[in-house]
């Protein structure tokens, strides 16, 4: 197994790494290739999460939830300064995590758009 | 149980304690709030008044929640929402599609 590809995918980790080998296993490599293209599309980086989780610190609270299409939450986030900062220091922690929710869901929908053809 | 502790989503563990802290205490009875904007020394934020007005809502009293801050209701349906969200993703793991 070759996971040169997924490796140079920005700020992506160990975990994130084996999910895609075990994901795209059963692919040959044209269709693990147009996987990659479609999921680089899809993906966020890690660090933006950060950074714009951390624009909430000095400026709009909430891009990060909007990035990874939680319009509600990022709504409220803009709204309350970010539930009064507790918010945007919690994300700031988690943005790993909470980028790796996001990816893992972006993964499985490239996937099955793949599958169906 | 020591498997599992590590995993399980400091976000998650954020929302439902510091809801079921607001169930708990009594608005207006030394709840200060946790605003760290005040904390550092600025005099507010558009979010102040936001864990009172849940804390309101918690104890049946809808006329104080409101005035404390409008989007009280809000923001406690939404973080319920979240909160099972992130519950249903922590037990039930993602599988691969075959």
């Amino acid at each position: 197994m070759n996971n040169f590809h997924f490796a140079m995918l920005p700020g992506i980790d160990h975990e994130e790494i084996i999910w895609l080998e075990e994901l795209t296993k059963k692919y040959d490599e044209d269709t693990r290739q147009r996987f990659l293209v479609l999921y680089q599309t899809r993906r966020k980086d890690p660090q933006t999460i950060l950074i714009t989780c951390l624009l909430g610190l000095v400026a709009v609270a909430g891009i990060h939830r909007f990035l990874m299409d939680q319009v509600l939450m990022g709504i409220l986030y803009l709204f309350t300064g970010g539930f009064c900062l507790v918010g945007t220091i919690i994300d700031a922690m988690n943005y790993r995590k909470l980028t790796w929710e996001y990816n893992k869901q972006a993964s499985m929908d490239v996937a099955a758009m793949i599958g169906l053809r | 149980m020591q498997r599992y502790l590590p995993k399980i989503n400091i976000e998650l563990i954020a929302w439902t304690t510091g809801l079921l802290y607001l169930a708990i205490i009594h608005p207006g009875e030394g709840f200060t709030g946790f605003c760290f904007f005040k904390m550092i020394g600025f005099g507010g934020c558009p979010g102040c008044g936001l864990g009172t007005s849940i804390s309101h809502l918690f104890h049946g009293e809808w006329q104080e929640s409101w005035e404390s801050h409008k989007l009280g209701v809000i923001v406690l349906v939404a973080l319920l929402w979240r909160i099972i969200q992130l519950i249903k993703l922590f037990h039930i793991p993602f599988k691969p599609v075959k």
